[in-house]
């Protein structure tokens, strides 16, 4: 089971890491608007129009 | 702000750009999107648009020489939407957005923490050995520092300010529980003791950060609406210096002043009706839409000698204004203050979650305490940690994230029908109400000067019928009275279109109506119809229109048991008519109400709701119990309602009324329930008898019965 004290390290690494990319994810404002993106996708690329910040 | 670069930036790259924010109301699907995102190519001077759905703003950026901000916000609601403009100024967007993001990372940092824990503990229950569990509660220890710390730290923040400022919140106990909770995990870690309590404490850092966020998302979405600009423009205004008219800002002009107000323009200041002293005129009285101070809509006459208000607007020809008093001081501004005073001074009633909060409080202190004292000479170290159990284990769940879920729930069910609420402590409020007061125009009824009843008389018909109505057309047109506005409006809906052009002679008398001579036929416009040299060729009835749900509405209140009361600006022989057709008690109906008297009256009396719009409502809406500003209000009246219909549809006052009852039966249910939990696991806490694995199922346990209770809301009421 000695190997336990390896895994769990590892474990919490790999979740910090993933808690990395959440930090930056949120700085680049993708979580600021969970509304319009997902109506965006239906509108064709020609109307490229609206943006996000 | 990511500033798109098109080729005309490449080429004229001093282009002034300016930056125009509105909130449009209305947005919901891919489809509004596309319609918002058609404006690019249908706009001149557009050169960037972009929506947020989630706060209701539309950032457009634009070339100013081309595109008014008006001209903008008039294509947004040709589509079909409600726009109003919001502040220049985003520092405070940018702010709230930059809070936002801390909060998402803490709720993050608290998530990661408390799922490795939880994780952790699992093992330990489970029935790992001595060794790898001392070596996992270390590791959960690591780990819980950062959520503690970090991500709790908005609730020790608050908890010392309550500390320093000698009162008592929720964040108190939660802030006391965190700690205590801390303090007694790792000293039992240290003694190798079993009383480990670090998921529990992530586990609630999280529920409670998250919650939080909810509700706060659910706020801000509707927070926009109350940081819209001014109700007019800042013009310039022509004023009298020796023999000449210059141009002059209209905040600064003084007293004795004397001022051109053209027509279609707004009255600079309050003022005196004069004669210009610059060409020998002829006496004549002035007609005004007085609509922003009184909500009538109904033009009235003017006589020379006669005083004017700030924010009214001249219909008629250019008068000539004799200023009284500074832009500071006239009346609309006072009134706009009073607004202010109101709103900020409102009394945020002490709500019963407060109350019972507190009184829960100090049980639990005083309860902790005497564990303490009790156990103080016999063992301290057990008296201590049965005292830092109870606290940490009688967690205020209700407090802490089983009002605010319940909050922000109905908060977007109520936004979802069709109100907007500001504040959730509205909720409660609503079950306080004793009387109701209604304003008539464009409350009750639609508040438009329109005709009612257009008859094209046809005796009076004659081969040159439909040129008559062209040319009267061309003549209503010429006017800004809402009279001649209304009229050329049925008339273009008759399919009559004016001739290019005119030879005429023109003239506007109050009262007695709209002239134009063309050759030698002399055509007379009014509310009462058209004539042609004194033959009527089409009869016309005007006024102001009750919404159809208006008698369903008093109906509805009336069976609440409430008494309702209807104030109006208005004549008393038009009130009263309407209060008949409503069903109303003639002796609560009031006409020829001032801004002023309604405010009084609705602070007489007790704990009334107040319906109405406009600038002429807004303090009677501030100093109202609860204030409801319909749809279409001004923004002066949106800032001092608590609740703002987004529909047109009185129906919703009924409906708010029943989820209010609903939202405080699930916050007494969720007080029963965290009761029911807090006698029992406070209980064993005393005794001694809690185990941290108790603790890890009865938390959670206490946690999820809020969360579905909480979910209850949403049912019902379509």
């Amino acid at each position: 089971m000695s190997i336990m004290y390896l895994l769990m390290p590892l474990a919490i690494l790999l979740g910090l890491g993933f808690l990395g990319a959440f930090i930056w994810a949120v700085r680049q404002g993708q979580f600021d608007d969970l509304e319009t993106p997902k109506f965006k996708m239906l509108i064709d690329d020609k109307d490229k129009g609206v943006r996000n910040e | 702000m990511g500033r798109l670069f098109t080729f005309r930036h490449l080429l004229f790259w001093d282009l002034e750009m300016e930056t125009i924010r509105l909130y449009v109301g209305g947005v919901h699907c891919a489809n509004c999107l596309k319609k918002i995102n058609s404006l690019q190519n249908s706009l001149q001077g557009l050169e960037e648009i972009s929506f947020d759905m989630s706060t209701n703003t539309l950032k457009a950026l634009v070339d100013p020489e081309k595109l008014a901000d008006l001209d903008l916000q008039n294509a947004v609601d040709d589509l079909g939407f409600q726009s109003r403009p919001l502040e220049r100024d985003e520092s405070t967007d940018r702010i709230s957005k930059q809070q936002d993001r801390m909060d998402l990372i803490r709720i993050g940092v608290a998530a990661v923490a408390a799922a490795n824990v939880m994780l952790m503990a699992i093992s330990v229950y489970s029935g790992a050995n001595t060794t790898e569990a001392n070596f996992m509660n270390f590791l959960s220890l690591l780990l819980a520092i950062p959520a503690i710390t970090f991500a709790a730290w908005p609730i020790h923040r608050t908890a010392l300010k309550d500390l320093w400022m000698a009162r008592v919140s929720v964040d108190l106990p939660i802030s006391f529980a965190i700690i205590a909770g801390f303090i007694l995990s790792s000293w039992s870690l240290l003694r190798g003791n079993e009383h480990i309590y670090f998921d529990s404490i992530s586990a609630l850092i999280f529920l409670v950060l998250s919650s939080r966020y909810l509700l706060k998302r659910v706020q801000r979405k509707y927070l926009g609406l109350s940081r819209f600009q001014n109700l007019f423009q800042i013009e310039n205004v022509e004023k009298l210096v020796g023999n000449l008219w210059i141009p002059t800002d209209m905040r600064t002009l003084n007293p004795g002043d004397l001022v051109k107000v053209a027509s279609g323009h707004i009255v600079p200041a309050d003022g005196v009706l004069a004669e210009d002293p610059t060409i020998q005129s002829t006496t004549r009285a002035a007609i005004i839409d007085s609509s922003l101070l009184s909500g009538e809509s109904r033009p009235s006459n003017v006589q020379l000698g006669e005083t004017l208000f700030l924010g009214m607007k001249n219909l008629g020809g250019e008068i000539v204004l004799k200023i009284s008093k500074r832009f500071v001081d006239s009346r609309l501004n006072q009134m706009l203050l009073e607004v202010e005073k109101a709103v900020q001074a409102k009394p945020r009633s002490v709500q019963i979650l407060d109350k019972v909060g507190q009184v829960f409080l100090l049980i639990v202190f005083a309860v902790a305490a005497a564990t303490f004292l009790y156990f103080y000479s016999s063992d301290p170290f057990e008296g201590s940690r049965r005292a830092l159990a109870l606290i940490l284990v009688a967690c205020p769940c209700t407090f802490a994230f089983g009002a605010p879920l319940v909050f922000s729930l109905s908060m977007s069910k109520a936004a979802k029908l069709g109100a907007l609420i500001k504040h959730p402590n509205v909720f409660e409020k609503l079950g306080e109400i004793q009387n109701i007061i209604l304003d008539k125009t464009g409350t009750l009824t639609n508040g438009q000067y329109d005709i009612q009843d257009f008859k094209v008389l046809d005796d009076a018909v004659d081969g040159a019928f439909t040129e008559d109505l062209a040319k009267a057309l061309f003549l209503c047109e010429q006017s800004e009275h809402p009279v001649s506005r209304a009229m050329a409006r049925k008339l273009r809906e008759y399919g009559i279109k004016p001739p290019p052009t005119l030879q005429m002679n023109f003239r506007e008398t109050p009262t007695l109506g709209l002239f134009g001579d063309v050759d030698d036929v002399q055509y007379k416009i009014n509310s009462e119809g058209i004539w042609r040299n004194n033959i009527q060729l089409v009869s016309a009835q005007m006024g102001d229109r009750l919404w159809p749900e208006s008698s369903k509405l008093i109906l509805s209140l009336k069976k609440l048991g409430f008494p309702v009361f209807l104030l109006s600006g208005d004549s008393e022989l038009r009130v009263s008519e309407l209060a008949k057709d409503l069903g109303l008690n003639p002796t609560h109906v009031f006409s020829a109400q001032t801004p002023e008297l309604k405010q009084e009256f609705v602070k007489l009396a007790p704990r009334s709701l107040m319906v109405g719009d406009g600038a002429n409502d807004s303090i009677a809406l501030a100093a109202a119990h609860v204030g409801i500003a319909v749809h279409g209000s001004l923004s002066t009246s949106l800032q001092a309602a608590d609740v703002y219909l987004l529909k047109q549809d009185l129906g919703l006052i009924p409906k708010l009324f029943s989820i209010s009852k609903k939202v405080q039966q699930v916050l007494r249910r969720n007080l029963y329930i965290a009761g029911t939990y807090n006698l029992i696991a406070g209980t064993m806490a005393v005794m001694g008898l809690i185990h941290p694995l108790m603790a890890a199922i009865l938390m959670p346990l206490s946690s999820l019965s809020q969360l579905l209770s909480g979910l209850s809301v949403l049912r019902g009421e379509k």
